[in-house]
């Protein structure tokens, strides 16, 4: 009886053995030890005030093409150059001073409409800061409308595209990427 | 027996604790095989995919074990950069620049020249190269710290600036390993910045040999081909290096790049554009974008 209860004593040593020395030693380097990042890089959750919007959740889990801004240039109708043109004749420079950087990360569907978007404000040295609003809107309002883009693919496909424009004195001098 | 056991069991515990047990020289050795990992493309069933929540999560266990780890610092920013998430790329790619100056500084100016065109901090962080590593030439991206300053200054409109670097970066690659061995476009640049600072002859120059070494083929260079005959009052070459320019166009000799525009890159709209200037007529509206004011 005494040598069974050793060989079992034994036995679960072994096995906890077995498991930690595992952990220490062989612990798989692909598996992270912490969760830090639940999603990836960018990923953009339909915000809580929209959640009952059936079209925009019917899009949204339609998923998206690229990560990038590798839809491009295929994505602009026409080509950026015209996409550019367009901005800087109908953007109202006059009406503003500031300067700094404003970053549109957003999903086009299938019918060329922006559903679902982020805006990123900052200044020319690339810090969070809060810009003029009414300048936010208009050049988001200018590079939403749907006559920039060209839904390349079939009527099952999204697509993720960011642009960054950089704005000195209240003039777009540059349109990224 | 209970008592060797009871220290059995209590060293397996602690030997089971987190990394938080570890030594400085084991946290750096796991941090370095976490590294390797994502480097190696082979042995793991894994998507590495740059910027995914499994590669993420293991940066960041990479900078706890070792917060000197500069390569993981600077890796840790590429995909907000990529994914158009500027603020969170400069938080990251700054820590990169303080952990190992010499290394990345090169590497935040060429970002900054392409990501950003901010050529004044391009500029900036490209001659801090030559201080931090005065016996040799920085070439982040592949290209010298120079031909990028040639870039930046002919994006700041500074010609005289972005001459002297194109012609530095030349005469060191040719010097070093001859002629052919230079980017077609840094000839080609350095022809259009003797050209928008009105210097033709030297313009021609250059342009010839861009021309030479892109083999003949090249959509830019014709075009710049085209801006100096007209300028020499030829408006009949400048059509015929117009219309090349636009042949070439059609069959993919120009220059672009993946994730955002070449500095200078050119569309087919100019092109055409220039080419109606010439013939005198209306250029045509394009795409049916036009169409719709």
């Amino acid at each position: 009886m005494k040598n069974l209860f050793n060989v079992f004593v034994l036995l679960i040593l072994g096995l906890l053995f077995f498991f930690f020395f595992q952990n220490i030693f062989e612990k798989d380097p692909l598996q992270a030890m912490n969760k830090i990042h639940i999603h990836r890089v960018g990923h953009m959750p339909v915000p809580d005030s929209l959640a009952n919007n059936g079209a925009l959740i019917s899009d949204f889990y339609r998923g998206a093409y690229h990560t990038y801004s590798s839809a491009a240039p295929k994505i602009y109708y026409g080509s950026k150059y015209q996409f550019r043109k367009r901005i800087l004749k109908k953007f109202n420079s006059l009406n503003f001073t500031e300067s700094g950087y404003l970053t549109l990360r957003f999903f086009i569907n299938p019918k060329s409409e922006v559903f679902l978007y982020e805006i990123i404000e900052m200044d020319l040295n690339l810090q969070p800061t809060d810009l003029n609003d009414e300048l936010v809107n208009e050049l988001k309002n200018l590079s939403f409308s749907p006559i920039n883009w060209n839904p390349y693919l079939d009527d099952n496909h999204n697509y993720y595209m960011h642009l960054t424009y950089r704005i000195e004195n209240g003039k777009v001098t540059e349109i990224i990427p | 027996m209970v008592k060797s056991l009871k220290l059995f069991l209590s060293l397996i515990f602690l030997s089971g604790c987190s990394e938080d047990t570890l030594t400085q020289d084991q946290k750096i050795e796991l941090a370095e095989k976490k590294w390797q990992v994502i480097n190696d493309q082979t042995g793991h069933e894994v998507v590495r995919t740059q910027g995914s929540a499994a590669i993420m999560n293991l940066l960041e266990d990479i900078i706890k074990l070792n917060p000197r780890h500069c390569d993981t610092l600077r890796e840790r920013s590429i995909a907000y950069l990529k994914r158009g998430i500027p603020h969170k790329w400069k938080e990251y790619m700054d820590q990169a620049v303080a952990c190992d100056s010499s290394r990345w500084i090169g590497w935040r100016g060429y970002l900054y020249l392409y990501f950003y065109r901010d050529y004044k901090k391009a500029i900036a962080d490209f001659d801090a190269t030559d201080h931090l590593t005065p016996d040799f030439i920085d070439a982040p991206q592949g290209h010298s710290v120079d031909y990028w300053r040639g870039h930046a200054y002919l994006g700041l409109k500074d010609c005289k600036n972005s001459i002297d670097y194109y012609q530095k970066h030349i005469d060191k690659v040719s010097q070093d390993f001859g002629e052919d061995w230079v980017e077609p476009d840094a000839f080609l640049n350095l022809g259009v910045a003797y050209l928008e600072s009105q210097q033709y002859e030297l313009a021609k120059e250059q342009l010839t040999k861009a021309l030479k070494y892109y083999n003949g083929q090249s959509a830019e260079t014709k075009y710049y081909w085209a801006v100096y005959e007209n300028h020499k009052g030829h408006p009949d070459k400048a059509l015929k290096w117009i219309n090349e320019s636009i042949e070439d166009f059609l069959a993919g000799y120009s220059k672009n790049r993946p994730y955002n525009e070449e500095i200078g890159q050119m569309y087919l709209e100019q092109l055409e554009a220039f080419k109606y200037k010439l013939l005198n007529k209306k250029p045509l509206l394009y795409g049916g974008a036009d169409l719709h004011h």
